[in-house]
């Protein structure tokens, strides 16, 4: 391939990353590779296009050739400080992200990402200085805006100011749908929020984890669950049993055994109707399908 | 005096005398004077009769040939035959000052801007070797007649009238679509699950509509430098209207009109070039059918999906069991097989698109000389060969089918997706 190709190559993997197509990137980048296996910039964009599909496993070694053939190890140390965060390794993710800071100590979405790992260690005061300092860094730092709307401490009007500043960023639409999405279910805006989590989903339809969200508010606010609901409302299933079971005690103390019974089979009716509605919205669904 | 500024003399003298202009053509081919050859003939084509006509093309089209040659580098890869049947057709005199501008450019300095390329590029499928210093990618892409025709496509029926009433009729009957003041051209979206055919019915498309068809990839735009992009597609434009009636056909047109939503600042420009250049589409040019194809609809800007641009989309969806069986038949033709139930098959291959059949087929003539290489028994390839295959496969269609589906369920408030609806309200229950 010649050089002319080559660029024209990396080109074409930079687009379709920057689309999101990982796997037709892949593709191009082995391309690429069988003409330059040392290029160690090729190694890396794998390792990333790789931790992107979620395939840990293999970024994390593309990765390592990268390192192996001379790429920047400031560069690298970042992506496999994100990989081990995902992996569940904590100390690797720390010392990665505390090597890139030590390197760059003015880096903001190294801060955030180290502030991220901080609260899920459960670190939250320590999370909170970096979120600081990431803003500080770069006060319009996406990541670290919703970090900051996600986790921190805040009362509704700071949350609310974080989030207009979030919505400013240069964040993907997805992400600042999905954001004000979970403001309003944080809020109990319910039908607002499964419609920002629709629109995210329009958005990308090949995200599995917005469609789960979007099958999960249709279950939960089908209309033959609105009993459910209410039960909900009223303070759950021992509320309901108590009000059940006390009713029945009640009407039978007064002696108006019928309508003990009436109010019994009621109350075991609404029991088996509680049990099985989930399988019925299913399979209502089913049919409607 | 020597011969030729006798020749030249005698055209000042005699400018009318076609056979003048053609002797003083010959004698500059002759000393290897290609440009003002050229030029001379070119002058002898406006007062020449048929019979002087066609010798002056034919001289014309070997000087220009030898000119291309001369040049050497990147030139336009032109058909001399096709070129010399399209000079035949010029008889319009504003075609012919045309022509003769295009001998004056030549003979000028070569210093121009890039902003120029893109009409130069037309002119040079005008008359070959006129024009063959263009550097951009645009220049290279290929300008087909295709001949495949609806004839071709297996099945599909409802598609192929779907095609018909909304691009083929209008394409065919422009008077009576002018009248009602309707334009031909503008834009198609095929979309579908991959490998059900979108790039061949649309080359059929092309066919039916006797137009020129230039395919059109992303890699065919992208450039690294800022800007390029953007000249690249705006030049692929300029070629379509330049050749009208034709038919530009975007593949993958996802990868260029990706969702400004979801894409990077850089992507963005060539999606607002493609708008514009769309707009122009349809505001001044009839004749120039855009055709896109895309696995994801929902990935294009919604701007691109609007009236005016990609303003009909077409689901391309998995073909029928009509479709399939035609196409197991097209694809055992010529093998060494037994008859075969080709109903059968693609009764049971409910959701196969073109490309899985084709994959059916080759598994099990791999299967069958897989047992001859093992046996050393030569044998045909049987029914049973072909349901171990298919056995084997799966339906690649199927996990698009799903998204579509959960798509569908929460996006088609608009009826963009209708076609989809109706598609999975009648298979959508076995997906």
């Amino acid at each position: 391939m010649e050089e002319i190709a080559l660029r024209d190559q990396d080109s074409l993997i930079s687009h379709y990353m920057g689309m999101g197509r990982y796997q037709q990137a892949i593709n191009l980048i082995y391309e690429s590779l069988a003409v330059n296996p040392e290029e160690g910039y090729l190694h890396y964009r794998l390792g990333l296009c790789h931790y992107y599909l979620d395939q840990l496993e293999e970024a994390e070694l593309q990765l390592a050739n990268a390192l192996s053939f001379g790429f920047d190890r400031e560069i690298i140390m970042e992506v496999q400080g994100h990989l081990c965060v995902e992996a569940g390794r904590w100390q690797e993710a720390e010392e990665a992200y505390l090597e890139v800071l030590r390197e760059n100590p003015n880096d903001a979405s190294v801060h955030a990402a180290y502030a991220y790992l901080m609260m899920k260690t459960g670190h939250q005061k320590k999370a909170d200085q970096l979120l600081a300092a990431a803003l500080r860094l770069d006060p319009d730092n996406a990541q670290a805006l919703r970090y900051r709307f996600m986790f921190a401490d805040k009362t509704r009007e700071e949350k609310v100011e974080v989030l207009e500043r979030y919505m400013h960023s240069t964040d993907s639409d997805t992400a600042k749908l999905i954001q004000l999405g979970l403001d309003c279910l944080y809020t109990n805006r319910y039908s607002r929020a499964r419609e920002h989590f629709r629109q995210a989903y329009l958005l990308d339809p090949t995200n599995q984890n917005l469609l789960e969200v979007m099958k999960s508010f249709d279950r939960d606010f089908h209309p033959l669950l609105a009993p459910l609901r209410v039960v909900g409302l009223i303070g759950g299933p021992g509320v309901m049993w108590v009000i059940g079971i006390g009713s029945i005690m009640g009407t039978r103390a007064m002696g108006w055994d019928k309508a003990s019974l009436i109010v019994g089979g009621i109350y075991l009716l609404f029991v088996i109707y509680s049990w099985s509605a989930l399988g019925i919205v299913s399979l209502v669904d089913k049919f409607r399908r | 005096m020597d011969r030729l500024e006798w020749l030249i003399e005698l055209t000042a003298s005699r400018p009318e005398d076609a056979q003048s202009w053609y002797w003083l053509g010959m004698e500059h081919m002759n000393q290897g004077n290609t440009v003002q050859a050229i030029s001379a003939f070119t002058e002898g084509i406006k007062h020449a009769d048929e019979l002087l006509r066609a010798q002056l093309i034919t001289e014309l089209s070997q000087a220009a040939v030898g000119l291309q040659q001369k040049s050497g580098g990147l030139s336009v890869q032109v058909d001399v035959q096709e070129e010399q049947e399209e000079l035949e057709e010029l008889e319009e005199p504003e075609e012919l000052e045309e022509l003769e501008e295009l001998v004056e450019q030549e003979g000028r300095s070569n210093g121009r801007t890039r902003g120029e390329r893109s009409e130069r590029g037309f002119k040079s499928i005008a008359n070959p070797g006129l024009q063959v210093i263009e550097g951009g990618k645009s220049s290279q892409i290929p300008v087909e007649r295709p001949t495949v025709s609806f004839d071709d496509v297996a099945g599909l029926k409802e598609l192929k009238k779907t095609i018909h009433m909304r691009i083929i009729s209008p394409f065919q009957n422009q008077g009576l679509f002018a009248k009602f003041r309707k334009k031909s051209g503008g834009g198609v979206l095929l979309y579908g699950p991959p490998g059900c055919g979108k790039t061949f019915i649309a080359k059929a498309t092309a066919g039916e509509c006797r137009a020129k068809f230039v395919t059109v990839h992303i890699t065919d735009i992208l450039d690294p430098y800022i800007g390029v992009s953007e000249q690249n597609l705006k030049d692929l434009f300029d070629k379509a209207r330049y050749q009208k009636p034709s038919i530009m056909f975007f593949d993958e047109i996802d990868a260029i009109g990706f969702n400004r939503s979801k894409s990077s600042s850089n992507l963005r420009a060539l999606v607002d070039t493609f708008l514009a250049e769309m707009e122009g589409i349809d505001t001044s040019t009839d004749q120039v059918l855009i055709i896109g194809a895309t696995n994801m609809p929902w990935d294009v800007d919604p701007a691109l999906k609007r009236p005016g641009r990609f303003d009909r989309m077409i689901f391309v969806a998995p073909p029928d069991e009509e479709a399939r069986a035609q196409i197991y038949e097209l694809k055992m033709h010529d093998r060494f097989a037994e008859d075969m139930d080709y109903t059968r098959l693609a009764k049971s291959s409910e959701f196969f698109s073109g490309a899985d059949i084709d994959s059916v087929c080759e598994r099990a003539v791999e299967i069958v000389l897989e047992e001859i290489m093992n046996t050393g028994v030569e044998r045909k390839i049987n029914m049973k060969d072909m349901e171990l295959a298919l056995s084997k496969t799966q339906p690649s269609t199927l996990e698009w089918l799903r998204t579509a589906k959960n798509y569908v369920k929460y996006s088609n408030q608009s009826g963009l997706y209708n076609d989809i609806e109706e598609y999975l309200k009648k298979y959508g229950k076995r997906i």
